[in-house]
């Protein structure tokens, strides 16, 4: 994904700012009740039901090596949808806090550095310098089709 | 057409004319099959005609000339076999089938036609298709010398007669004929009309005078019921009387009369109602006397065009999903209700009608996505006639209960086990000799069936064959070499039959030597299972095999006994269980430390280790109840810790990026709104479900 002007929605992981484009997010919902999945990587949560759609549910504090944190009221479920061989599905983030829609330009992003991250380098597309503070762009479906879900589609 | 040119498709139009082409496609299959059974049958040969037809001049509005090409020569084929010059037979059914499904392929995939070796493919059909209907012509048994003494050119130039009938709607008498030269240029624009009108389709319809008794599905159709009144009209039918005895020399003049005699058929049943209001009608008076018979009968035709609306599945879908909803929401609510409000009886009153409108949305919705057979019954009657052809063999396929309904998502599972139990009955049930029919006392037609019934709100499906049977002896002695089975077990005849089911058996090795042919019968049966359904069979040796299928009407309502472990929530299908028990601590049998088996009664059964659902997590020291689980016969104990609820769950499909979780079958959304996991009963019955 180039990045370009866009919107991007920011929410927080205990002190670390993230963005991700608004183009992806369906959605922003309050914490709901998570029905486990046994047998699954342990940053997926389970599952959700969505107004009747059952869709997935990753922790991303957890994907993201963070110590877990208890869910409170201002904990979010951002509902992105992710093409997952070639469908598009609906999957749920839990994340600490839901900030706010930003615009951001091409000139206020710089590329990722390439270590003292916590997280993984290629689900960032860069950092946002924003006038207060910093954001890191994330592309949420690399974020969900890491390795371990991808081991999971493969053996089927 | 060597190399193919470049066509200029419009794209907008290109996905209605799909639609709209796999329609006709799909009705030209179906009748083709009965076509072969029945070739003198008119109506059907008309009904391909017109199909023919209108894919022409559908395909001619897209501007697709290989498929117009296609179905101009089958249609011109079809003509002749509508005015009874051509006598149906084997070939021509081919050649039929052979241009549907070409023109389905160009269809399928857009740029088919740039493929050389496909363009050639059609190039053969086409010159088939010139020659059956050259070829043939001179053998005609009708005792019209006039015809007989065509030449081809002749012959040609009356090919299309259907555009001559579209030109003659503007005619106003039938001895005003146009000549052959402008026929072919008044095609071009009269096949555009089908489209056109259809854009004002009530407006189109209210011109119809003449019925068609049989079923009208399309505008085209009604068009020709109207080219059909306006060509009968001025002729007051008396020719139609005349025509067997007349030997009119003039060419023109018969084939004239031959057309109307054709087309006069059908309008010619209304008047057995009416005979007072005859057909007879002067062409001027389209606009219509609102209290004639034949417009009531006009409106039946255009409610019955409007009693169906196509809608894309996945809208269904959602509705279905969204009543769930409602459903679970007014079941919240109504918890709420009756424990925070019981002194308000207009409240309670008023949410039991509520309650009771939802379920009848609920029921309503299910039955939107029911479905008759037909589809898939004409598919599969189609892979039976190339299987039996394919194999030379003489079988007879027969096909009952197309019209029972059954949810969408159950046929699409369907299809696939049931052309693998036809093509299994053709080519191993059905004896490979003849002779051996005839030995046996059979007759040497052998005959295979597909049924289809409703019975106690489940479906059956049966696929009959009179063959040989499944000879025992082999199939054990095959189990046996293959190490399925256990050498020291006795087994009964209906156990040994069901080995054919069992993986890694293969029918063909054992019941003939047409190796490649056979298809795992344990994918059948996988299938089914996973629809909730049964594999159940029957053979005589010698007098034939019967394989049924029962499946649910509904794949995506089950009832689920709700089943709590380790503090979650579980849904098991009521179906697989056999009973509930709270173990007594000496039911239990240790083996190395661990609970591995309990006692029951006279059984000895083994216990589903908790380890499937719960990585690496091990059983209670106190196990307060265990459910008994059954498949075919087999037990598994399962410990849990509460039974919950038994009720009717809508069963979801598991979503993608948990499809390797091989003990869940599905999910669903409980009452309370909360998802809860299907476990997969089959799986915990399998070898391989290991910790």
């Amino acid at each position: 994904m180039a990045i370009t002007d866009q919107k991007l929605l920011t929410f927080s992981l205990g002190k670390e700012g993230y963005g991700v484009s608004i183009l992806k997010v369906k959605e922003i919902i309050g914490m709901l009740e998570i029905t486990p999945v046994p047998r699954t990587p342990e940053f997926i949560k389970g599952v959700i039901n969505l107004r009747g759609k059952i869709i997935p549910v990753m922790d991303l504090r957890l994907k993201f090596g963070m110590e877990p944190q208890e869910y409170n009221e201002r904990t979010c479920i951002i509902v992105a949808e992710v093409a997952i061989n070639g469908n598009q599905r609906l999957i749920g983030v839990v994340v600490d806090m839901v900030s706010e829609v930003v615009n951001i330009t091409s000139d206020q992003i710089e590329p990722a550095p390439e270590y003292g991250m916590s997280v993984e380098h290629n689900f960032i597309l860069g950092i946002g310098k924003l006038k207060d503070r910093v954001v890191i762009i994330i592309d949420i479906e690399e974020v969900f089709l890491c390795d371990e879900i991808i081991k999971m589609l493969e053996s089927v | 057409m060597d190399n193919y040119q470049e066509l200029n498709i419009d794209q907008e139009f290109w996905n209605d004319f799909i639609v709209e082409a796999f329609e006709h496609i799909d009705d030209i299959e179906t009748n083709v099959i009965s076509l072969e059974q029945n070739p003198d049958d008119m109506e059907i040969i008309h009904t391909m005609f017109r199909a023919f037809h209108t894919i022409k001049g559908l395909s001619g509005f897209v501007e697709h000339t290989v498929i117009q090409n296609i179905s101009h020569k089958t249609e011109t084929l079809m003509d002749y076999c509508r005015k009874g010059e051509l006598a149906v037979n084997t070939k021509i059914v081919d050649a039929i089938l052979k241009s549907s499904d070409y023109i389905k392929r160009l269809c399928e995939d857009v740029d088919s036609y740039k493929d050389k070796s496909f363009l050639d493919q059609i190039e053969v059909l086409l010159k088939v298709l010139e020659d059956l209907a050259n070829v043939e012509e001179i053998s005609v048994e009708k005792p019209a010398p006039a015809v007989k003494t065509e030449t081809e050119q002749d012959l040609q130039a009356e090919a299309p007669p259907v555009s001559s009938m579209e030109a003659d709607v503007v005619e106003e008498k039938p001895s005003e004929e146009n000549p052959t030269e402008e026929e072919s240029v008044e095609e071009e624009t009269a096949e555009e009309e089908p489209i056109l009108v259809k854009r004002d389709l009530e407006a189109f319809v209210n011109e119809i005078f003449i019925i068609e008794d049989e079923e009208i599905t399309s505008t085209d159709k009604a068009e020709a019921a109207k080219e059909e009144s306006a060509k009968v009209e001025p002729t007051k039918t008396e020719p139609i009387k005349e025509e067997p005895t007349k030997t009119e020399p003039v060419e023109e003049e018969l084939i004239k009369e031959e057309e109307v005699k054709t087309e006069a058929k059908v309008p010619a049943q209304e008047p057995v109602k009416e005979p007072a209001k005859e057909i007879i009608r002067p062409t001027e008076t389209q606009k219509v006397e609102p209290k004639s018979p034949e417009v009531s009968s006009a409106k039946k035709i255009v409610s019955s065009n409007e009693d169906y609306m196509k809608v894309a599945n996945h809208k269904i879908d959602h509705l279905v999903d969204m009543i769930g909803e409602l459903i679970i929401n007014q079941s919240l609510i109504d918890q709420y209700i009756s424990s925070n409000y019981t002194q308000d009886n207009q409240l309670i009153v008023n949410m039991s009608g509520f309650l009771r409108i939802t379920r009848e949305l609920q029921s309503l919705s299910m039955s939107l996505r029911m479905v008759s057979f037909k589809s898939t019954f004409q598919k599969v009657s189609r892979i039976a006639r190339d299987t039996i052809q394919e194999l030379n063999k003489d079988v007879e396929f027969v096909t009952s209960g197309d019209n029972t309904e059954i949810d969408r998502v159950v046929t699409e599972k369907l299809l696939d086990p049931l052309v693998h139990l036809i093509k299994n009955a053709i080519s191993h049930g059905v004896e490979e000799n003849v002779q051996d029919r005839i030995t046996s006392g059979k007759n040497k037609k052998a005959k295979v069936e597909l049924n289809a019934y409703n019975k106690r709100g489940k479906i059956f499906i049966e696929v009959k064959d009179d063959g040989r049977g499944i000879n025992t002896d082999i199939v054990y002695k095959k189990a046996l070499e293959k190490g399925l089975i256990d050498p020291n077990k006795t087994y009964s005849e209906e156990e040994i039959k069901e080995f054919i089911l069992l993986p890694g058996f293969s029918t063909a090795a054992v019941v003939d030597n047409i190796s490649g042919r056979g298809v795992g019968m344990d994918v059948v049966k996988t299938q089914i299972l996973k629809i909730g359904g049964k594999v159940n069979i029957e053979s005589t040796l010698g007098k034939g095999s019967v394989f049924t299928l029962e499946v649910p009407v509904n794949h995506a309502i089950m009832n689920g006994t709700i089943i709590e472990m380790r503090g979650q929530y579980f849904i098991i299908p009521t179906m697989n269980v056999k009973e509930i028990l709270q173990p007594h601590e000496e039911q239990w049998i240790f083996t190395q430390g661990k609970r591995t088996m309990l006692k029951v009664r006279e059984d000895i059964v083994p216990i589903v280790p908790i380890s499937i659902f719960f990585k690496g997590e091990k059983l209670e020291e106190h196990v307060p109840l265990v459910i008994l689980l059954e498949v075919d016969g087999e037990l598994k104990a399962l410990p849990i810790t509460n039974v919950i609820n038994r009720q009717e769950v809508v069963v979801k499909p598991v979503g993608e990026e948990f499809s390797s979780l091989k003990y869940i079958s599905g999910m669903s959304i409980l009452g309370t709104g909360r998802v809860s996991l299907i476990l997969d009963i089959d799986y915990l019955f399998k070898k391989e479900a290991k910790v």
